[in-house]
């Protein structure tokens, strides 16, 4: 019975160590895959979960809503759960609006929210190569995924930010989820589903800000 | 002279008074002890939370917790940043976190008292406004505010003029959201 078990346990081990990911030295093929994707992907469409986790609150904050991404310059999150809200990031202008309340801020003057707008579209797009003059990149991969973990060097990213998580699937090297860290217990994690690529349009009206 | 200087002198003790008094807002112990408006629990409760500054408005989730047997604060902005993340005490606060425009002490200092009201007992008498909604007084000077409580919308208003600062807290309500959710 105990040998029955033994192997037992063997067995599950060695099927959990199957699928844990690897670090990735030979970082060729995803560089290829990543410089074929950019030139072929203008726009995201996606459904999205966001968890806010802190570690001292014995439950996650959880919200949804659609991300929008086109031209490596037009980001939009609309929530639709808990609250309809909406935030767009439209070259360096950034509105937020709720219950009809609009605020616009000019992202040049606000250096955080331009380094967030930056990470976030650099993020979605997987262009790791813009995130590589700010952050030291460790990369991961199992059979389905690769998984690159960013460290901020500067002092006023990592001011706000410890680590960024970053998960690729293989298929079609689109962004899965995206966890920001802002320190070792507590983090921001966006899981995408549902994604529709280059069908959105520059002037879709979820990117005015007027 | 020596007059001039009699009456200069008698000017800055009478305005420095002037300004002690104004800023001798801070409840003796002898006050009754009043109760927190929204009690912090050893679980976690969840707020929305609106900012208006001037014309700047920013809303956010505020979720608390009662750790370690001190009140734990933390506000994020919709889209999950931690705005700032304060420990409160009945006589002091541990800033833990907090985003680069808010990074003042004065600021600080007069919305750990805020707080402190709203979520901690406090000594104090409790009033109420014309409106019938209670009434608590904070800060102190120019930093002077009130805060509202309307116990009809559970809502909580607190406005610093000078500051051009109005704060709105409201508990989560899901059934309210999924309302709005489903518009």
């Amino acid at each position: 019975m105990t040998r029955i078990l033994l192997h037992t346990c063997l067995l599950l081990l060695a099927g959990s160590m199957a699928h844990a990911a690897q670090p990735l030295t030979d970082l060729g093929e995803l560089n290829r895959r990543l410089q074929e994707t950019a030139g072929k992907i203008t726009s995201i469409e996606s459904e999205f979960v966001q968890t806010k986790h802190i570690d001292i609150f014995d439950e996650d904050v959880e919200s949804r809503g659609t991300f929008l991404y086109c031209n490596g310059t037009q980001i939009c999150l609309d929530y639709r759960q808990p609250m309809s809200y909406r935030i767009v990031i439209n070259g360096n202008r950034l509105m937020t609006l709720t219950d009809g309340h609009k605020t616009i801020v000019n992202l040049g003057s606000n250096a955080m929210m331009n380094e967030m707008q930056k990470l976030i579209g650099v993020c979605m797009a997987g262009n790791l190569q813009a995130l590589q003059s700010d952050f030291d990149l460790t990369y991961e991969a199992d059979a389905q995924h690769y998984y690159i973990i960013a460290r901020p060097h500067d002092k006023n990213i990592a001011a706000y930010l410890a680590k960024i998580g970053l998960t690729i699937d293989k298929k079609d090297m689109s962004v899965t989820e995206l966890v920001f860290h802002e320190n070792e217990n507590d983090y921001t994690r966006y899981r995408f589903t549902s994604k529709r690529f280059n069908q959105l349009d520059a002037h879709d009206p979820r990117f005015s800000i007027q | 002279m020596t007059r001039a200087f009699l009456y200069n002198s008698l000017a800055v003790i009478l305005l420095a008074a002037t300004l002690l008094t104004a800023c001798s807002r801070q409840a003796s112990l002898d006050a009754p002890v009043r109760p927190a408006l929204y009690a912090v629990s050893d679980t976690t409760a969840r707020y929305d939370i609106t900012f208006v500054m001037g014309k700047v408005q920013q809303n956010g989730l505020l979720v608390t917790r009662l750790h370690n047997d001190e009140a734990r604060l933390v506000c994020a902005s919709p889209f999950g940043l931690t705005l700032f993340d304060i420990t409160l005490r009945n006589d002091d606060y541990t800033l833990n976190h907090c985003i680069g425009p808010l990074r003042n002490e004065k600021i600080w200092t007069v919305l750990a008292d805020d707080f402190r009201s709203i979520f901690l007992s406090t000594h104090g008498s409790v009033t109420y406004d014309s409106d019938g909604r209670q009434l608590r007084r904070t800060g102190c000077g120019l930093t002077r505010g009130t805060i509202r409580y309307d116990a009809d919308n559970h809502a909580t208003r607190i406005a610093h003029k000078w500051l051009k600062l109005q704060i709105e807290i409201t508990p989560y309500n899901p059934s309210i959201h999924d309302n709005h959710a489903t518009r």
